[in-house]
């Protein structure tokens, strides 16, 4: 069997870390889905606001989206720009 | 040895194992991280059966048309729980992984990686037990009329299953076709990877719920105004595509870890 470094174990941690970062999806799919709901709600209220609310849906929804995408950059540090090893 | 710590001594220790033994006890685990999507559906069919409850009560009259789009609704939102037992189940008496070629502590990890993936379910039971009752609840107000709002419902629940076909497919592929059995690399690093890959797979916990409450919304809306169900459906289905998004990337990372591993030529 191969030994297991100090290096191995980072990188394997890292693969771990990589996933875990990404759990963080769930917040902005539950946020953005109520927005959605919301959106629909509203457009069946008031049609001719259409665009107004969809406009609006659309910028929240993109707000939200942000933690989403820290999880999803810290993931693709950790597996393609891996500051990790540097510091052994 | 330098690093003779408790983490090495623990992974000896596993590697002492014969490798259907180590598969097999993996699998079990992986077998009972499955079984917690399970929350999902529960949440969601209580939601729905509270609101068909309480529709009949407003409504009897119409509790037959009210109580068939909430066991309906309700049947959509088991369908994630009902993934994830299959995996448990062809971890337990067929595991396809004691077949396959590769490190044991991969293909373990393998089992383990799957079940985790497979708690991604939990959002679209939610999501989906939330259009039921919503469903439910315009069938109870415009019993003749809810052909429209039914329609939204079915859409928007099938939009909400997205992330939990996502899941079931990376299991898949690590309980059949594991690209980490076949890749060189460091066997800790393989098996970590294969557990990620799990791990990112509960991004699709969000869209799930998220798109769910978008079609219960949607739904209402429809009931409450047939005629405007083009629209609404337009607005319900954009939406829905945004908050996709994150589970998307969930399954990038997955097949990332999986396919185009970067972790180990860092070795």
């Amino acid at each position: 069997m191969e030994p297991i470094t100090g290096k191995a174990l980072i990188l394997a941690c890292s693969a771990i870390g990589a996933g875990l970062a990404m759990i963080a999806g769930i917040g902005p799919g539950i946020g953005q889905g109520y927005a959605a709901g919301k959106g629909a709600e509203s457009v069946g209220r008031q049609p001719e606001a259409q665009g107004d609310i969809v406009r609006t849906m659309l910028l929240g929804a993109a707000v939200a989206e942000t933690t989403g995408i820290y999880g999803l950059i810290i993931a693709l540090i950790l597996l393609f720009a891996n500051p990790l090893i540097n510091l052994l | 040895m330098e690093y003779a710590d408790f983490f090495t001594k623990f992974i000896s220790w596993l590697l002492t194992f014969e490798k259907n033994e180590l598969i097999l006890a993996f699998s079990a685990i992986g077998a009972g991280f499955a079984m917690i999507a399970g929350i999902g559906p529960g949440v969601g069919q209580g939601y729905a059966a509270g609101i068909g409850a309480e529709a009949t009560g407003n409504n009897p009259k119409a509790s037959k048309q009210s109580t068939m789009v909430m066991l309906l609704g309700a049947g959509i939102a088991e369908t994630s729980g009902i993934l994830a037992l299959v995996i448990a189940l062809i971890l337990l008496f067929a595991n396809p992984l004691i077949a396959l070629q590769g490190d044991k502590l991969v293909l373990a990890s393998s089992a383990i990686g799957a079940g985790i993936a497979m708690i991604a379910g939990m959002g679209p039971g939610i999501g989906q037990g939330y259009a039921a009752g919503k469903g439910c609840l315009a069938a109870s107000i415009n019993p003749d009329g809810s052909k429209p709002s039914l329609l939204v419902m079915l859409l928007g629940t099938a939009v909400a299953q997205t992330s939990s076909i996502f899941s079931l497919v990376i299991a898949l592929i690590l309980m059949y076709a594991n690209p980490l059995a076949t890749t060189e690399g460091h066997y800790l690093i393989l098996s970590a990877s294969a557990i990620g890959a799990g791990f990112a797979m509960l991004a699709g916990i969000g869209p799930g719920m998220g798109q769910g409450y978008a079609a219960g919304k949607g739904t209402e809306a429809v009931g409450m105004r047939p005629r405007l169900q083009p629209q609404i459906m337009r607005t319900m289905i954009l939406g829905q595509a945004v908050a996709q998004t994150t589970g998307i990337y969930g399954l990038i990372i997955a097949l990332v870890l999986l396919y185009a591993n970067p972790l180990i030529n860092l070795l």
